[in-house]
């Protein structure tokens, strides 16, 4: 019966229950893992319909695949799943052809675009007035989709520009770029829900 | 920007959202639907809400059968003001040229007709029964007639003998209406190729019963809130 979800498993149970091919524990892991990996997908698709969509895509590579992972110690397997959840997100919108490349006149404006200058007051305000998750959410999702693919691989993911390059089939400069810009629009956002002044936040 | 304004603003945004979540509105369900079409489960679909009302889910594609299962579980939950109690869900592939979607929509229609123009809160659950029976009995031979008829008489259908006795109103459906009210549909085996097909005019289908029938209000937006699921395949 496929709404008995059962009892709770320790991760590297529901692992060894999938690798068996068990439907009870396949359903435990979806049922607790798909909010956070719809969320994760949802980062990097901005469109909750499809982030859902790609979700299910990339558990059944998870189910189909699963035979390749090893234990690792707790979180690996949610590791591993996260790391798919964000491949395939990555491959639907490379398929879809969204990805925009940046030209190298991009790069040498936005690296001229701001000095370095510390400007903590904004984050003072910011944890004052306090920003909810599903604010930041929105102000990510609605970033242009090839900065919020490297800000999500580079903020949250931890990758490196290099492996970023790599995953997404860009260059180096151009992850940079992106990355930079995405924190300048991430930094208006922040400073327009803060009601925060400040000219080198509003150009 | 500085870069530890830079690191802040990772921080900031990593702290938040690394264990951000979003609520999933489709079940479990739609995940084995969704499977169809990598080809771990087979076959037709098959929902036995309980032993009164039997909603056949015949081929078509794996969207089409997510948008079936979760549609008719919450069109369950709407109607029987609870969750379903044991569903069993059999998946299987026919011909993806017939109507499954249409078939479900058409039904949830008459279910939905059968509830409000026929008044049937004044009925009696024996009387709900026998509407909801003759309608989805008509529905499931329809379809499978129509199944038959595509896929060149290679369908064979086969009564099911084996009626759940769950619901108390049971007894009160005669054998013919029961055997033909759960009328099952074997599995095409020479068409299980097309499981990996894409068959965007399913979905557009389903848009148009939807959208172009507007009726009934309470049901369609049940099914609107699934269709609203479905992404165009390209």
């Amino acid at each position: 019966m496929l709404f008995s979800i059962g009892k709770k498993h320790t991760e590297e149970q529901l692992l060894k229950g999938c690798q068996k091919r068990d439907e009870k524990i396949r359903n435990e892991t979806y049922s607790t893992w798909a909010p956070y990996m719809k969320a994760v997908c949802l980062r990097y698709l901005a469109n909750d319909e499809l982030a859902e969509d790609i979700m299910h895509e990339a558990f059944i590579k998870v189910f189909t695949n699963i035979d390749k992972l090893v234990w690792k110690g707790d979180g690996s397997f949610k590791a591993w799943t996260v790391r798919v959840m964000v491949n395939c997100s990555i491959d639907y919108l490379k398929q879809a052809k969204k990805l925009n490349n940046v030209s190298i006149d991009d790069v040498a404006e936005i690296a001229d675009e701001y000095e370095d200058e510390d400007d903590g007051s904004l984050f003072g305000m910011i944890k004052k007035q306090g920003i909810g998750k599903d604010e930041l959410m929105a102000m990510l999702e609605s970033l242009p989709e090839s900065n919020r693919l490297v800000f999500n691989l580079y903020a949250i993911e931890q990758l490196k520009h290099k492996e970023i390059a790599e995953v997404l089939g860009i260059a180096e400069e151009a992850s940079r770029a992106r990355l930079k810009r995405a924190r300048i629009q991430l930094k208006e956002k922040l400073a327009i829900r803060c009601h925060y002044v400040h000219k080198s936040v509003l150009v | 920007m500085s870069t530890n304004e830079s690191h802040k603003i990772d921080e900031l945004f990593r702290d938040e959202l690394s264990d951000y979540t979003v609520p999933v509105a489709v079940s479990t369900l739609s995940l084995t639907a969704l499977a169809v079409k990598k080809g771990l489960f087979y076959k037709l679909s098959l929902i036995k809400l309980n032993s009164i009302t039997g909603i056949a889910i015949i081929g078509g594609t794996a969207t089409t059968a997510t948008v079936a299962t979760v549609a008719t579980v919450k069109l369950y939950k709407h109607y029987h003001k609870s969750n379903v109690p044991a569903l069993q869900h059999e998946v299987k592939q026919a011909d993806a040229k017939t109507a499954p979607a249409q078939l479900f929509v058409d039904t949830a229609q008459q279910m939905s007709q059968a509830i409000s123009s026929e008044n049937a809160a004044t009925l009696n659950s024996e009387e709900k029964t026998n509407v909801q029976t003759k309608m989805i009995q008509n529905q499931v031979s329809s379809t499978v007639h129509s199944i038959d008829k595509s896929a060149n008489n290679n369908v064979v259908t086969t009564p099911t003998k084996n009626v759940s006795t769950q619901s108390n109103v049971a007894s009160n459906i005669n054998s013919q209406t029961q055997t033909q009210n759960l009328v099952v549909t074997n599995p095409v085996q020479a068409q299980t190729s097309v499981v990996d097909t894409v068959k965007p005019q399913s979905i557009k289908t389903v848009r148009q019963v939807v959208y172009v029938k507007p009726k009934p209000v309470v049901i369609q937006d049940t099914v609107v809130t699934v269709i609203k699921k479905v992404r165009p395949k390209k």
